[in-house]
């Protein structure tokens, strides 16, 4: 048997986990609501057949009034899966049933998995598998999908059960509106409005209900008959005003809670425990996200994360930069002096070795963020952060869409921008998705990490933490600008559901985890590097032109004369400490050559050039023209910063006796300084998004105005704020 | 003809880019979550709190 088989539920109800076990996918799985915005496809293979597994997002109900909404509903109508698997929460039966209402209200296909048991049962909670079977006449099989137990059994049941004829489920929702969906049903039949996809009762509620896209549908299909439903809608909705002060929506709402209530009361489901006692997640909430209490323990975790991630990360760190160190010492002896060489190392490792460094790093900030997010943690800051982000005017469901762009150093800007979808008022969608780019992105995470590490060794968690605490500032204050300014409008409410506490399992951790490092590693392999190597051909090229190489050589022939060419040699081949204190002499003042012309090279370079060109700008902001060719690289990837200091560093190093790391480089280099490091942290914080967020903003808003918008109003923003803070820092300092 | 290897090297590495450049334009190009999918084009399954670009 070949079947497209479904997987459709309220939000965090288990979906992906089971999508996972299923297929053997290992789809990103949340602790939090709205993981899944897009369905994501699989393949199962069982014994009785091959089934096309396709998980949707997570839905409440199926009314178009969100995009989550709207792609599942538009999928089961358009392509007809064979079956549904409806996930249940077991454990929050009454509230998951009323979606698994709505399926069978469009004659749909359903069969419920009934999944987290062993957590219902935790809170006394027993449920007649049979009866609900039997009462909503559809097969209902338990599950736990975190473990993969029942799984079979489900399959087995979902095999059984394709290709059986099912008849749409018609519930009475009271006298006035039972009698407005027949008149309607009876102009919708005989006109066969919208009958090639829905249900003609399921079309009159859904036009009950406002449902927008519904409405639209039908206007564009027959003008005539739509109008005809408007007026019994409009009739209907008056009357109801007028003697219940209420709107079909509710009364239809009401009903179906009341379908399923009924249903439960019938012996389903008995509480071996108070119904009303206080579950543990509950007990810890009430700690957690308390008003006062609240915010310091949210600071303190994400203290607690930097300090975790700084305090088990720096030795492998050091590790890591020596090991790039002895590679580059290795490259520089192994091969002839020349431009393969001075690619190889300058280029390729010293531009690569500094981003791939980071990794220790990268994995334990990961990890961390891994367990807060699987713990549950992070729905309860998107909870107590609303608030606040109503007062800059955002929305509470923006919280989420910044911790996945780095709210917590380390996400991304682009799902961070995807995911700002899920908030329905386009205005605050758009403040969202223009000011997720502050947030310290992954991607940043090197640069901070890199600076951090070189000036700010001695406090580096509260660095970070500082750097967040600025990045969010910043975002919000922008957000309130936009919103006060260009993108004007009321806000909206919030409603989330927070999920249980759960503890992490080590396997899904280490899943998190490993995927990212992967993901990190290989972008190093591929854009990083490309980069590096186009960035390094700009640093060298034209060069130097005959003339001045020919004065060099002029300056080494004076230093050198009167030696012979055995002692010249020995000087430039031997150890400093054999030898004599006229021949170190020598070699200093052939190494200040040597420094002189690398250093006249890079800034006659393509990219010398251009870093010039801009210092006129940035260097108020006291960045020299390395920092600016670094800055113009990290639009393309952020991490490019700091590939592009290592293989500007390096290509100015001329002692290949030295081989600092590029935070030991930068701590010892002219120009730099804890003040310029800030400065160049809080410009990395608010310029340009990376290329591929700009490209996802433009077709996120539908609009480049936008797309472009970001990136000058950011980098100018960025250049102030930095700006301001050098000059402000030097005048103190002074 | 160390100038030509390191030219081909350049001028490969600027292909790619200029080609990786345009794929994610058209949105054909993943921007590296795990998801394989494309970011870019409007396609991307999840908001991955941790990515991974």
């Amino acid at each position: 048997m070949n079947a497209t088989v479904v997987l459709a539920g309220n939000p965090n109800s288990g979906k992906t986990t089971l999508f996972n076990e299923l297929t053997g996918g290992r789809q990103h799985v949340g602790n939090y609501p709205g993981v899944t915005v897009e369905k994501k496809q699989g393949t199962c293979k069982t014994d009785t057949g091959r089934f096309e597994i396709v998980d949707l997002p997570g839905t409440y109900s199926l009314t178009a009034y969100s995009l989550e909404e709207v792609v599942a509903r538009d999928f089961l109508v358009n392509e007809k899966p064979s079956m549904i698997i409806n996930i249940v929460d077991a454990s929050n039966l009454e509230r998951n049933l009323y979606l698994s209402v709505q399926f069978m209200e469009m004659g749909l296909p359903v069969c419920i998995a009934l999944n987290m048991m062993d957590v219902a049962k935790k809170r006394g909670i027993e449920i007649d598998i049979q009866k609900l079977s039997g009462l909503l006449s559809i097969p209902v099989v338990p599950i736990v999908a975190r473990d993969g137990k029942g799984k079979q059994a489900l399959m087995a049941s979902v095999a059984e059960n394709i290709g059986q004829s099912r008849q749409p489920l018609r519930i009475s929702y009271g006298r006035d509106l039972d009698a407005a969906l027949d008149e309607m049903e009876a102009l919708i039949r005989p006109a066969e409005f919208l009958t090639r996809s829905y249900d003609p009762r399921w079309t009159a509620l859904k036009y009950l209900e406002n449902d927008q896209q519904v409405i639209d549908r039908g206007y564009k299909q027959d003008k005539a008959t739509a109008m005809k439903l408007d007026a019994v809608v409009q009739r209907v909705r008056t009357h109801i005003a007028h003697t219940l002060d209420t709107h079909p929506e509710g009364i239809i709402a009401d009903h179906r809670y009341g379908y399923v209530h009924s249903v439960l009361k019938q012996g389903v489901i008995r509480f071996f425990q108070d119904e009303n006692r206080i579950q543990v997640s509950d007990r810890i909430d009430r700690i957690v996200t308390h008003r006062f209490m609240g915010p310091v323990i949210m600071v303190a975790m994400l203290m607690g994360l930097y300090q975790f991630t700084f305090t088990f990360s720096t030795i492998p760190v050091a590790w890591l930069e020596s090991f790039f160190g002895w590679v580059s010492a290795m490259a520089e002896q192994a091969l002839p002096e020349g431009m393969v060489r001075s690619l190889l190392v300058s280029g390729i490792i010293d531009g690569m070795g500094g981003v791939l460094g980071f990794v220790p790093l990268i994995m334990f900030m990961f990890l961390g963020i891994a367990f807060l997010e699987d713990t549950g943690y992070l729905a309860r800051m998107s909870f107590m952060l609303d608030r606040i982000f109503r007062m800059f005017g955002l929305h509470g469901s923006s919280v989420m869409a910044f911790i996945v762009s780095g709210g917590i150093a380390g996400g991304c800007a682009v799902p961070g921008v995807m995911a700002a979808r899920t908030l329905k008022s386009p205005k605050e969608r758009l403040a969202t998705l223009l000011t997720v780019p502050f947030m310290n992105c992954g991607a940043k995470l090197p640069v901070f990490a890199l600076l951090v590490a070189a000036f700010f060794a001695e406090s580096r968690a509260e660095v970070m933490l500082l750097i967040t605490l600025i990045s969010w500032t910043g975002a919000l204050l922008v957000a309130w600008f936009l919103r006060s300014t260009l993108i004007r409008g009321e806000s909206t409410p919030f409603v989330m559901e927070l999920p249980p506490y759960r503890l992490p399992t080590l396997k899904g951790l280490f899943i998190h985890t490993f995927e990212r490092i992967i993901q990190y590693v290989k972008k190093a392999g591929t854009v990083i590097l490309l980069i590096s190597i186009i960035l390094w051909a700009m640093m060298t090229f034209p060069g130097l032109d005959e003339t001045r190489t020919k004065e060099f050589e002029d300056r080494r022939s004076t230093i050198v004369s009167g030696l012979s060419q055995e002692t010249a040699d020995e000087i430039m081949t031997q150890k400093d400490e054999k030898l004599t204190k006229p021949m170190l002499t020598v070699k200093e003042n052939l190494l200040q050559v040597d420094r002189d012309q690398a250093r006249e090279a890079l800034e006659n370079s393509v990219a010398g050039r251009m870093g010039a060109a801009l210092e006129s700008i940035t260097r108020f902001a006291g960045f020299d023209w390395r920092t600016n060719i670094a800055l113009v690289g990290g639009f393309a990837a952020k991490e490019v910063v700091v590939s592009t200091l290592g293989t500007a560093y390096s290509l100015g190093e001329v002692d290949p006796e030295e081989t600092a790391s590029l935070s030991g480089r930068l701590k010892t280099a002219e120009g730099w300084g804890p003040l310029t490091a800030f400065s160049l942290i809080l410009f990395t914080i608010f310029y340009s998004p990376c290329f591929v967020t700009v490209v996802c903003i433009a077709k996120e808003t539908g609009s480049w105005k936008w797309a472009a918008f970001s990136m000058v109003f950011n980098t100018c923003l960025a250049l102030l704020v930095s700006t301001v803070f050098y000059q402000i820092g030097s005048l103190v300092l002074a | 003809m160390e100038n030509i290897i390191v030219g081909i090297i350049v001028a490969g590495a600027v292909g790619f880019m200029v080609k990786r450049f345009v794929d994610i334009w058209k949105g054909k190009k993943s921007c590296g979550c795990s998801n394989g999918c494309s970011c870019a084009g409007g396609s991307c399954s999840s908001p991955d709190p941790f990515l991974k670009k």
